[in-house]
């Protein structure tokens, strides 16, 4: 299943995510996609497009750039930006903060942002023309409940994990205090820098368990689990393990099928 | 009340429509696409039933599309209802659309909650139902 793509240039405001919306729907017409998985793919878009409106120029004028790049068994957008990305945002009171980075991640098969201070910021989105589930040898439709994310080492990798953890450990009902615990640990993870990452990007899986999130870290280097389990010893202050129910290395291929290890650790409510 | 309505492309944007009804509360009646560019005048007419102290009904139903600040603009709606005993409810009365994947997705759904059918909705706020607080 091939069509033509397409590359968007226009100002980055909130009016013109519609023309977006409508350009994507174009190609997903061509593609001959379902209306459900039509439905996804306008969320998934949407969302990535209202992050360069809201956070990218501060109210000021810019460019929002969309490229849909259709491949035999999936679509593949990057909206991209010239201003300084994401950024963690104090005053704002918008209930719906949080929400656009894991309903990307939810309905699409994998979502990527790079980017860094004066550099703008990029939202590489990869979504399958299929429904995962009916990949799934046709297994009943579910809900996704684990959000994979792989960031550049940067300025981006603290505020993206830091929002993405907070809204889903909101979701699961943690009290503040289990909140502020978890967002820790992601501050913890964002921290190391993504050296001992095996691709170089600092990933994160997080699968919504009962009350929990499963949390798991990699792939890493051998010995980058050990590394990063230290670092979480502040002095002073004990270790920001205890924070985790539970805590563990584990062994692992990355995506390539190349040995790797990976950080595991349980957050309850 | 005339609705709020836009277009583009032949694509229904941002249509509200406000109903009062002798019950006591009002219906805000949200159609076509709902994004950003239609959340500030979501929030207006929300927070503007709000102050006047009139219990509301968000019915998504005709709504073909919504976004995470559509999201927003009720959860604030519905957090500000329950500090002011004021009361509040959602409604969605189809099963498979754009807006009921992205309610389900976000768990809010069952969070909101979101009535399935508008007597739920109307029940709960005409104190017959769930009293305001």
């Amino acid at each position: 299943m091939t069509a033509a793509g397409f590359e968007l240039a226009l100002p980055a405001t909130a009016e013109n995510v519609i023309v977006v919306r409508q350009a994507i729907s174009g190609v997903a017409e061509a593609l001959g996609l379902g209306a459900s998985r039509l439905a996804d793919l306008k969320t998934v878009v949407t969302e990535a497009c209202n992050n360069v409106v809201l956070h990218a120029y501060d109210g000021d004028a810019g460019p929002l750039h969309v490229v849909a790049e259709p491949g035999d068994d999936e679509l593949v957008i990057h909206v991209a930006d010239e201003g300084h990305g994401f950024r963690p945002r104090a005053n704002e009171g918008d209930a719906s903060l949080g929400l656009g980075l894991p309903l990307i991640a939810a309905l699409s098969d994998s979502f990527e942002i790079s980017g860094g201070a004066g550099q703008g910021s990029r939202t590489t989105i990869r979504f399958g023309y299929s429904p995962p589930e009916a990949r799934n040898n046709g297994s009943p439709a579910s809900v996704p409940t684990e959000l994979a994310l792989a960031v550049t080492p940067g300025a981006i990798v603290k505020p993206v994990l830091a929002r993405v953890i907070g809204a889903l450990a909101a979701r699961a009902e943690f009290s503040v205090d289990r909140l502020a615990d978890t967002v820790l640990l992601g501050d913890a993870v964002s921290s190391s820098g993504g050296g001992d990452f095996s691709d170089g990007r600092v990933g994160i899986s997080i699968k919504d368990a009962e009350g929990s999130l499963d949390v798991r870290v990699g792939p890493l280097v051998e010995g980058g689990g050990e590394r990063l389990m230290s670092e979480m010893d502040v002095p002073g202050a004990g270790s920001l393990r205890s924070l985790a129910s539970s805590m563990e290395v584990t062994k692992g291929e990355t995506a390539d099928g190349e040995a790797a290890e990976f950080l595991e650790f349980e957050v309850s409510s | 009340m005339p609705p709020d309505q836009g277009s583009f492309a032949g694509v229904r944007t941002g249509e509200l429509a406000l109903e009062r009804n002798d019950a006591g509360f009002a219906v805000l009646t949200v159609s076509g696409e709902h994004d950003l560019s239609t959340a500030p005048n979501l929030r207006r007419q929300l927070e503007s039933l709000l102050d006047e102290e009139t219990a509301a009904v968000v019915d998504l139903s005709p709504a073909t599309f919504i976004d995470s600040s559509i999201l927003g603009v009720i959860l604030d709606g519905r957090r500000r209802a329950a500090d002011s005993g004021i009361a509040f409810a959602v409604v969605h009365t189809n099963g498979a659309d754009a807006v009921d994947r992205v309610l389900q997705v976000t768990g809010l759904r069952a969070e909101l909650p979101v009535h399935a059918r508008r007597e739920e909705a109307f029940t709960k706020v005409s104190g017959s139902g769930e009293p305001a607080v």
